[in-house]
Formats: C-alpha cells, sequence, structure tokens
C-alpha cells in the first residue's frame, strides 16, 4: 500500500524533485505558457467527483498545476457560457468549470463566492440549487467580481 | 405438513403438487439483497437525497422483480433486502457482513482518480464526501483509500452479482469494477459509458431502453419526485459484465 502511494509521489512530482535534486528552480511557465494551458479549458472531460480530490483528467490536472498563476484567466472565463464537454449531475459551462478549477486551487472557505459574500437560495439542497442561481442573470458577474478581489488578497 | 425444523428466518418452503401436503424436505436458505448509497457530495457534486431516492426506487423494483436486468429474482417471505447509507469502506463491510449476499448495489460517486502520470488512474467509489481515511474504496493506496480487499468475498453466494450505479464504474483501464470483480470473483456489473451521469425520472431511461436526449441533460428532476434514476449521460445506459 505504502509502496503504491510512494510510487504515486515520486511520479507526480518528478519533475519538481529532479530540479531540487540538482539545485535548479523549475522554471515558472511564460504568461504565453499560461495562457495556452488554460485556453485548454474547453478540452476538460471530467472533474474530480470530490472536494480534495486531484483532477485526473489531463487538461485539469494542468491547469490546476499552475496554481495562482492562472487565476486571472479563469476569472475571466466565469463569465463565458459556451458549453464545455463536462457533465457530472449538470452541463457545465466553461464558467462553470473555471469556478470548479478556481476552487480546487484555492481551496477557498466558501462556494461559489470564496468569501462567502454571495449566497445561493436553497430550493433542493444539492447541485439543482446552483444550476438555478447561476442561471439567473447578473450571478456570474457578480461570483466574478468577488473572485477578483478574493484572489487579490490571497 | 410441512417439515419442522425450520427457522423463522429459515420457513419451510412449499411447492406446488399434486396434494396439499407436499412439501420439500429442505429449508430454502435466507438470502440477502444489499443497496448502499455514498454520501451526497459537496458544492457542485452535491446530490442531496438523490443518491437515497434512487436506491429506494430500486429496492422497489427489486422486489417487484420490474428491474429489467438479470439481477437475482427477490423471494419476498424468505429474502431480505436492506438500503443502508455509506460514508466509509467500513460501512460498505457491514452490511454485507450478514453473509449469504446474493446482490449488492452501489449508488453514489465514482469515477478514475489520479493517476501516476498524465493519464487517469484506477477507478475508485467515492463513497464519503470528506477527505478522511477508508472514504474511497479503490486499489490506488492513499490514506484515503481501502482496496476491494477489505470486502469479504466469502459473505458472498458463488450466485452472486454486484451493481454499480455511480458514473463511470465500469469505464477506463482500470475501473472500480474489475477491482471488485478480482477480489470477489462474482459478477460486477457497472456502467461502461463515458462521462458523468444525471437523474432521471423516466423509467424507460432509467432501465435503459432508449438513450439520453438533451431534454433529459435540460431538465433535472422535480422536487417532488419520488422515483428517479442514476443513468450516464451519453448514449444507452449500458452495464459492462466484469
Amino acid at each position: 500500500m505504502l509502496g503504491v502511494f510512494g510510487a504515486w509521489l515520486i511520479t507526480a512530482h518528478l519533475d519538481r524533485w529532479q530540479s531540487l535534486a540538482s539545485g535548479i528552480e523549475p522554471p515558472s511557465p511564460t504568461p504565453e505558457q499560461v495562457q495556452g494551458i488554460v485556453n485548454n479549458i474547453y478540452l476538460i472531460q471530467g472533474l474530480p467527483q470530490k472536494n480534495g480530490e486531484q483532477q485526473w483528467d489531463v487538461h485539469a490536472y494542468k491547469i490546476s498545476q499552475l496554481g495562482k498563476l492562472a487565476a486571472p484567466m479563469l476569472i475571466e472565463k466565469l463569465t463565458d457560457e459556451s458549453p464545455s464537454q463536462v457533465f457530472e449531475l449538470f452541463s457545465y459551462t466553461i464558467g462553470d468549470v473555471a469556478l470548479a478549477l478556481l476552487t480546487d486551487i484555492y481551496r477557498a472557505p466558501d462556494w461559489p463566492s470564496p468569501d462567502g459574500s454571495i449566497q445561493m437560495r436553497k430550493n433542493f439542497g444539492d447541485f439543482r440549487d446552483y444550476v438555478e442561481f447561476i442561471r439567473s442573470k447578473g450571478t456570474r458577474k457578480q461570483i466574478q467580481q468577488s473572485w477578483k478581489i478574493y484572489s487579490q488578497t490571497h | 405438513m410441512c417439515v419442522s425444523g425450520c427457522s423463522r428466518s429459515q420457513p419451510p418452503q412449499r411447492t406446488i403438487g399434486p396434494g396439499p401436503t407436499d412439501c420439500t424436505t429442505e429449508c430454502p436458505v435466507q438470502r440477502n439483497f444489499v443497496i448502499v448509497y455514498g454520501d451526497p457530495g459537496q458544492g457542485a457534486h452535491n446530490a442531496g437525497r438523490l443518491f437515497q431516492l434512487a436506491a429506494n426506487t430500486h429496492e422497489r423494483e427489486i422486489q417487484a422483480g420490474s428491474f429489467p436486468k438479470n439481477t437475482p429474482a427477490f423471494v419476498a417471505g424468505i429474502d431480505r433486502i436492506a438500503v443502508t447509507h455509506i460514508s466509509t469502506v467500513a460501512d460498505l463491510v457491514s452490511p454485507v457482513s450478514v453473509g449469504d449476499v446474493v446482490y449488492l448495489a452501489y449508488f453514489g460517486h465514482s469515477g478514475p482518480s489520479r493517476g501516476l502520470g498524465l493519464e487517469p488512474g484506477p477507478g475508485a467509489l467515492f463513497i464519503g464526501d470528506a477527505a478522511s481515511p477508508g472514504s474511497n474504496l479503490t486499489i490506488r493506496g492513499t490514506e484515503f483509500d481501502r482496496p476491494a480487499t477489505d470486502i469479504p468475498a466469502d459473505k458472498f453466494r458463488t450466485d452472486a452479482q454486484v451493481r454499480l450505479f455511480g458514473c463511470r464504474g465500469g469505464f477506463g483501464l482500470d475501473p472500480i469494477a474489475r477491482q471488485m470483480a478480482d477480489q470477489l470473483r462474482i459478477a460486477v456489473y457497472a456502467y461502461t459509458n463515458h462521462g458523468g451521469s444525471l437523474f432521471t425520472t423516466d423509467p424507460a431511461l432509467g432501465h435503459g431502453r432508449r438513450a439520453v436526449k438533451k431534454a433529459d441533460i435540460d431538465t433535472p428532476p422535480a422536487r417532488n419526485s419520488t422515483s428517479v434514476w442514476l443513468v450516464p449521460i451519453n448514449g444507452s445506459p449500458t452495464f459492462g459484465r466484469f
């Protein structure tokens, strides 16, 4: 069991460990590289089924590995209502996927607004509340604004 | 008069024959049908009470013999069926430990986990929605995971089957259905469709008799729905046998 976990740890972080071993920090991706990786958001085919799980989709994983470097572009995409390839109980727009990735990167204390400043009505007590909420006019802009403020201080 | 000596859980079995006193000389064995549902999930993954509703719908169908797959036939008055909420692998083992299990069904979150490289890793049942020890059933091997070998194979009858209703249970290189079949040595059925799942109130879709349409995607179950089915989003719901 520990062997499997150890192998996963080593492989998942191989590049970084090799860099550390050689005393050289891996170079930060250029803005163009960040843009290229985040723009592949439309290729993501699925998201983890549970909070705290690492991204299993290769494109989602690469974006999440960028960490906060990806935040400005992801925040810009929060209002993007074009369809994505993700369906997990409901059909995600690109904006929904961007929100999921921001939530994963920041592990913010609240959701969907990171600071809890925007509350959803709870008619169902499940994902249907989010779907109703996010489809209402002006909501995505509000969520985007709260993430802009939050990302500047965290 | 039927044979004596059968316990309450093993009532004498009456057979149809030429005379009113024809009985078998063996007590039928009570078999156990176990239906479990996992935690609802958090945030956008929160399924609320829908996993439970789907499990209850399945319970009714098993009892009525109306689930149109080759599930073991439930014998009223002899077999027993129980629906249980689980949050950990240990919670899953508990209802199975009663023994003589002929059927196990799971409703809840499942799918690939993070892999060693860039490809998706082994499949998992994400039973619990907290990142806590034993909340996932998978061979992956982190502190949160327990392998299928935790499930006691000797508690299942040789003619038993497992049916997984979660997302991607039979999809991918090392799906959780395969891991369970390797351990339990019985038939494990799981959706082989790719992509996530939706809840439907249409039994035709719930029984795999048609493919998912746009209207299914656009119309989640109403608040007062009492019968719901959990099906994959892509195509007709298809169970693969592992």
